[in-house]
């Protein structure tokens, strides 16, 4: 290892002082700024000058019936969509990663739907799985001779078609970057491993996904940070409905903040939502260091 | 995978309607949502189209991504290779900046834009986007994987870090700049909430504000619909296809031997 | 390498910059906020008096005007204004419901720079106003205007609330009308045998015909009444019918837990219990829902006067539409709705602000607009026009509108709306009892009122 002289240290910060700057304006003072709204109480018209009220803000948040189901259901979320949409994406990945034919087209379909505006998409999901009868799969469904589904008028169906959404339109996004990290596996080592007569499989368990494993932390902690925010596509579907089923954090935060003009409690939604990320990625990135 | 899509597509292709349509298959293909929603945005400025929007966004989109992918790349460069104090502040810190929903920070965001006098401009789509913490995460979690000695042989040539850089380490990188390249530039594309709050001018808004238009109060004209949201997704499958290269060259030089 | 160098400079200056101008050192803000109207004219002089020698450029936004040619109209309407006021520009911007003009305008008056008169959706102006966003405008109202405004204009304007210089005062008066009324499908009513809602039925009539509209006609399974229960619009009139309210008179507390509330939503309920509703509807969008009705599997629903515009135009269902009248129980009413124009406290010209409101509220100004954008006047001179009582679609909806009735006029209007919808859900789901949801709705509304 060689000594880093004073002078390359203060070069180093010269790499990260332009994303630094942009940050510091753009991100971290709003930030900072929303979170010290936390405290206050205020609304539009008072924003230059709150009144403090200390964590009240926090209590009635906290204590706020739709709170409990949109903490659960944010959970749920999460904890279905991340794993299911790594596993599904690193099995396309490996498999594109062969020579296949059309590889190209099949590319082409996954990616289609990642770069679609969630919007548009979430629009078109709504026609899809509208509860009616003109509702698409549910005319597939009476085509097929079977009932009609509630799709999102039934509270048990409601979140599992919002995690279809997520799931179908991102996996897109999982299965390029795991294919990045792919490709950033030196060749050498599969020569290397060519040389013994072990299994693919084996190949894949010891070689391959220990290798892959900054880019499958980098998708776990970017995918958590994502999948807790979940927000567009309830916004479109259903409301947050029917009853509080498909209520999420950021949907709350969004009715509280924007809807209902609470922006204090708004503020506070996002430091609880802050605080619970960070904890988790502080989690997730001390996997790294386990050998 | 792509039934969705297709619908849409269909849609698009199928004479206007109030009430969407089921069919998969346009039963008489027209052509002429294409043209009314091309046209749609003069209702509101007659010298306005979606060709407008198109534009904006291209310039907004080609500056987030070339400026960018240097940016990001260098901050990931530096936490994953280098030694310095408040390292790993930033690396937590870049992460913090996906951690806050755009709506919490959407006012402070704005009062900064404002006092800037960036209001109705281009700087207010770009500047703010240039770094992003996801970028930044995905070439660290990239460079972590390069070997060191890689480097340190130009090291001992007396080669400086910036050089290294620019001369080794994003040479053999191509593959997750094409990733970046690909994803950065679809999110300077769909950006769709920021806008709305600093873009109120109709001359300066981007495709996503656009879209919107098709969508009235009560009525939701499906065919310029689908038909917009055909267009606005058309330059990014160009960009993918284009950057794709980068992939497919990898992809079969790698594949072959694993 | 050089040229990485110089980027790299470059951005680092723009940076750094920046970084210097945004230093958040609280400046006074460019505008000082003065929520007293400056001057106000006692009484109602001609405007021409009032003209200041300079010329004034004043800034108008209009939430919504998505319409073919709201827009269009609008312009028309304001270069009309700026003829009559020779020294007065006004920069007119529409931003379309989808862009979300609410967060948008929000956004821009805590940033303390908007626009000097604006058109919101009501019952904004009111969450506007509890925010001390508004200023009155009572003082700059000719009274011939005020004179001739619809009840429901006159009524809902005027602030009821916390905020004491407001009290009394109009705050917000409305661009256009619009309510809800019924819209029927004659085939399934002739097929059916029902004799059309031409006149208002009682809430027992109007569920027996439902029944009867419910059955398979023209082939297809027909639903007599399709509604949403996501939507407030759709059932609060039937608590109106009966004397009800969500809030009490004053605003300060809900009015939900009694025997009025009961009975409409057991009565609502029905719909659901015998299948006169589609399954699943209490979940539907209210785009689903108007799928289902023009396409023959409705008999009836309630909608806005624009949608039955778009359908009587609509060459496979126009004329099977036809327009008929809300239920009545003790009270006849009907759910309206209107975008109303507003002052915001921090208006540089509120004056001039004043003078384009009485001129956009004016007789011609009135059917100009509405005759081309659709809804109908805030005034009766112009409500009275031959247009209006002519066309027999939009003779009922003005009929509808002279009984019209706004949603909650409160700040937590919103917060009303989702617990309404959640707790109705799960009501019609069966996960809650009628007992239940009236007590939850109570308390979740008391805790949006407290919080």
């Amino acid at each position: 290892m060689i000594v880093a002289s004073k002078k390359e240290k203060l070069g180093y910060y010269l790499f990260i002082l332009p994303a630094l700057i942009v940050f510091s304006v753009f991100i971290f003072w709003p930030m900072i700024h929303s979170f010290i709204l936390s405290l206050f109480k205020y609304n539009l018209m008072t924003i230059n000058k709150p009144e403090f009220v200390g964590i009240t803000n926090f209590i009635t948040l906290i204590k706020s019936p739709v709170f409990p189901a949109a903490m659960l259901n944010t959970i749920v979320y999460t904890l279905v969509t991340v794993p299911l949409s790594m596993m599904l994406g690193l099995g396309f990945a490996l498999i594109m990663n062969n020579n296949l034919r059309f590889r190209n087209f099949y590319m082409v379909c996954f990616y289609i739907p990642y770069v679609s505006s969630m919007v548009a998409v979430s629009i078109v999901f709504s026609l899809l799985f509208n509860a009616s009868t003109s509702g698409i799969m549910n005319r597939i469904l009476v085509m097929l001779g079977m009932k009609p589904v509630g799709w999102l008028s039934d509270s048990k169906l409601a979140l599992p078609v919002i995690m279809l959404l997520s799931l179908w339109k991102d996996l897109g996004y999982t299965i390029i970057i795991y294919l990045g990290g792919l490709l950033a596996i030196p060749r050498e080592i599969y020569e290397a491993a060519s040389l013994d007569p072990i299994s693919s499989w084996k190949k894949l368990t010891r070689i391959t996904i220990p290798l892959l494993k900054p880019t499958t932390l980098f998708l776990l902690i970017t995918k958590t940070i994502a999948s807790f925010q979940v927000f567009t596509p309830v916004q479109v579907l259903t409301d947050g409905g029917p009853g509080y089923a498909t209520t999420t954090l950021v949907t709350l935060l969004y009715q509280k903040g924007f809807k209902e003009y609470k922006m204090g409690l708004a503020s506070a939604a996002a430091v609880l939502l802050f605080i619970i990320l960070l904890i988790l990625s502080i989690i997730q990135n001390g996997l790294e260091k386990e050998r | 995978m792509l039934s969705p899509l297709l619908w849409m597509l269909a849609t698009a292709l199928t004479p206007n309607t109030y009430i969407a349509p089921v069919s998969f298959i346009p039963k008489d293909v027209t052509f002429e949502n294409f043209v009314e929603a091309w046209n749609f945005p003069r209702v509101f400025d007659p010298k306005v189209t979606m060709g407008t929007f198109f534009l904006n966004t291209l310039f907004v989109t080609v500056s987030v991504t070339l400026i960018g992918i240097v940016v990001d790349s260098m901050a990931g460069y530096a936490i994953a290779r280098k030694q310095f104090a408040g390292r790993m502040l930033f690396t937590y810190a870049a992460l913090a900046t996906l951690m806050v929903p755009i709506y919490v920070v959407l006012v402070p965001q704005y009062l900064i834009v404002r006092r800037l006098n960036w209001l109705n401009s281009y700087k207010a789509l770009i500047i703010p986007f240039l770094a992003s913490g996801m970028g930044i995460h995905l070439f660290r979690s990239h460079f972590l994987s390069i070997p060191m000695e890689l480097e340190e042989c130009a090291k001992l040539d007396g080669a400086s870090d910036f050089r290294i850089y620019m001369t080794i380490i994003m040479p053999i990188s191509k593959p997750v700049i094409g990733t970046m390249a690909i994803l950065k530039s679809m999110w300077a594309w769909n950006i769709y909430v920021w806008p709305l709050v600093v873009i109120t001018d109709l001359r300066l808004k981007v495709i996503q504000q656009g879209l919107t238009l098709f969508q009235g109060l009560n009525i939701t004209q499906w065919g310029y619909l689908c038909a917009g949201m055909t267009i606005a997704i058309f330059p990014l499958i160009i960009v993918f296809l284009f950057m794709q290269r980068q992939f497919i060259g990898g992809l079969v030089a790698g594949a072959i031997k694993g | 390498m050089k040229k990485g160098l110089v980027l790299l400079l470059a951005v680092t200056m723009l940076f750094a910059f920046i970084g210097c101008q945004v230093q958040p050192t609280e400046t006074t803000p460019t505008t000082t906020p003065s929520s007293e109207p400056t001057k106000a004219p006692e009484s109602t002089q001609p405007p021409a008096e009032n003209v200041p020698k300079e010329p004034v450029t004043i800034r108008f936004w209009q939430a919504g005007a998505d319409t073919a040619n709201a827009t269009n109209v609008m312009n028309r309407l304001l270069l009309e204004f700026m003829k009559e006021n020779p020294n007065v520009l006004v920069e007119y911007q529409a931003v379309p419901w989808a862009n979300d003009p609410h967060t948008v305008f929000q956004t821009a008056i805590a940033g303390g720079d908007v626009a000097d008169l604006l058109v919101v959706g009501s019952p904004f102006d009111y969450v506007l106003a509890e925010s001390g966003a508004l200023m009155s405008l009572t003082p700059y109202l000719e009274q011939s205007i005020i004179d001739d405004l619809i009840p429901v204009a006159a009524r809902e304007g005027v602030y009821t609330g916390k905020i004491a210089e407001l009290e009394g005062q109009y705050i917000s008066l409305p661009l256009f009308v619009d309510a809800r009324t019924i819209l029927y499908n004659k085939e399934i009513f002739d097929e059916a045998q029902v004799p059309y809602p031409d006149t208002s039925w009682t809430h027992e009539e109007f569920l027996a015909n439902a029944e009867k509209l419910t059955g398979t006609f023209g082939g297809k399974k027909v639903y007599g009444f399709g509604t949403s229960a996501r939507y407030a619009s759709q059932y609060i009139n039937f608590v109106w019918n009966l004397g009800g309210d969500v809030l009490n008179e004053d605003m300060t507390a809900p009015a939900i837990d009694n025997d009025i509330w009961r009975k409409a939503i057991s009565y609502y309920l029905e719909f659901y219990k015998k299948g006169i509703t589609p399954e699943g509807s209490e979940a539907m969008a209210l785009a689903d829902i108007q799928a289902m009705f023009a396409n023959g599997e409705i008999a009836m629903m309630v909608a806005t006067s624009d949608y039955a515009t778009e359908l009587k135009n609509d060459e496979n269902f126009g004329d099977k539409l036809g327009v008929g009248i809300m239920p009545h129980a003790d009270y006849q009413t009907a759910f309206a709705g209107s975008d109303v124009l507003v002052i915001p406290a921090i208006s540089k010209n509120p004056e001039v602000a004043g003078r384009l409101i009485n001129f956009l509220l004016r007789t011609e100004s009135q059917l100009e607009y509405v005759k081309n954008v659709g809804f109908f006047p805030s005034v009766s001179s112009a409500l009275a026009d031959e247009y209006f009582t002519s066309n027999p679609i939009k003779a009922k909806f003005a009929e509808a509108i002279k009984c019209g009735k706004f949603y909650v006029k409160h700040a937590i209007s919103s917060a009303v709306t989702t617990i309404l919808r959640s707790q109705m859900q799960q009501l019609i789901a069966g996960e809650i009892d009628l007992d239940q949801c009236l007590k939850n709705m109570t308390d979740e509304i008391n805790a949006a009122l407290q919080e």
